[in-house]
């Protein structure tokens, strides 16, 4: 695979970056526009690798279709934020109803994603080919992933569940919540699916899944970080947005691996 | 570079995609499947009905246009 120090630089520059531009913004207005603009723009860049991706692909083609939903998730949740936070202002438009939009903006992407990180997640058995170690094995990383994401997410999604009806800052919770939950559950299968083509132009785009999932899994984590260190809201804004943007440059990370992946060994 | 053979040609082109431990494996279980032999008795009368059994993996893995590109470089190499 060529440009493999391209996808390494990306998260890395992102990382730099972010944590450059964030000690700029010290408080006040100035770091509540940074962190909107930073979010928006880390949103854009893994849309963007993943539609790359998903254009290697002839139309309804299955890995094409993956990369596309999750694309399409990615680019929901940007416009999300484009047309309901702090930069875009709409006017004329009832409060309740830019709320509603918002809420289905979330859902809508929180489906997309979970359809394509299911996707992603059954490659190996659409494919046909076999996941490293025994099926005793795959079936206890599965559960693990799948108990880590309802531990993390799981009460949450619970308490929001019964104050659903009048509030909809729950719905956007729960779907979000649920989201998380489908993406944290297929990071045991991506990871192994990567093990299993290690050595392999394809291994790149699923290690790099994997770790764009374990981006966002840490993200949701660090709010619980809170109450463990006791961190004032100021530092723990700074490691929630620093995981969830290197979250998203995984994303562009794994989107331009697949299109290299497939192009560089054909050019051989 | 002696002489490759028929299964050695295609454990190469998959290797390159798939990682040397899974292109065996599915080398193994599509020759099987198809032919009810294993990779290594693979003849060049064989080998189109292998490249057959593999296409349907290679194509959901990086598509149709990759795919059909690589069978025709490895039925190239294999000089059928």
């Amino acid at each position: 695979m060529k440009n493999k120090a391209t996808l390494i630089a990306i998260p890395v520059v992102v990382a730099i970056a972010f944590m450059v531009l964030q000690s700029q913004f010290a408080e006040g207005d100035g770091r509540r526009m940074f962190f909107a603009v930073e979010i928006m723009f880390v949103k854009l860049l893994a849309a963007a690798g993943c539609f790359v991706a998903a254009s290697r692909y002839r139309r309804r083609e299955y890995m094409g279709m993956a990369w596309q939903v999750i694309g399409i998730d990615y680019f929901l949740l940007f416009v999300k934020d484009l047309l309901f936070g702090r930069v875009v202002h709409l006017p004329g438009i009832d409060p309740d109803t830019a709320e509603s939009l918002r809420v289905a903006f979330v859902i809508a992407a929180n489906i997309g994603g979970s359809i394509g990180c299911i996707m992603l997640a059954r490659v190996w058995h659409v494919a046909g080919i076999a996941l490293p170690g025994s099926r005793r094995l795959q079936f206890a990383a599965m559960i693990v992933g799948v108990a880590l994401a309802v531990a993390l997410v799981g009460w949450g999604t619970w308490n929001d569940l019964h104050n659903l009806r009048n509030d909809k800052e729950a719905m956007v919770a729960v779907a979000s919540n649920l989201g998380d939950i489908v993406s944290f559950s297929a990071i045991a299968p991506i990871l192994l699916t990567a093990i299993a083509m290690r050595g392999g132009a394809l291994a790149w785009p699923w290690a790099l899944v994997t770790l764009s999932n374990i981006g966002w899994l840490l993200y949701d984590m660090s709010w619980s970080f809170e109450r463990q260190w006791a961190l004032s809201e100021h530092n723990l804004r700074i490691i929630a947005e620093f995981f969830r943007a290197q979250g998203c440059a995984m994303a562009l990370s794994a989107g331009l691996a697949q299109r290299w992946a497939i192009r560089s060994a054909i050019r051989k | 570079m002696g002489v490759q053979l028929p299964h050695e040609i295609v454990f190469r082109h998959l290797a390159r995609y798939l990682g040397p431990h899974t292109a065996k494996t599915a080398l193994k279980t599509f020759s099987e499947r198809a032919l009810q032999k294993p990779p290594e008795a693979v003849t060049r009368i064989d080998a189109p009905r292998l490249l057959q059994a593999l296409k349907p993996m290679l194509r959901t893995l990086i598509g149709a246009d990759e795919c059909d590109a690589v069978l025709q470089q490895v039925t190239r190499e294999l000089s059928l």
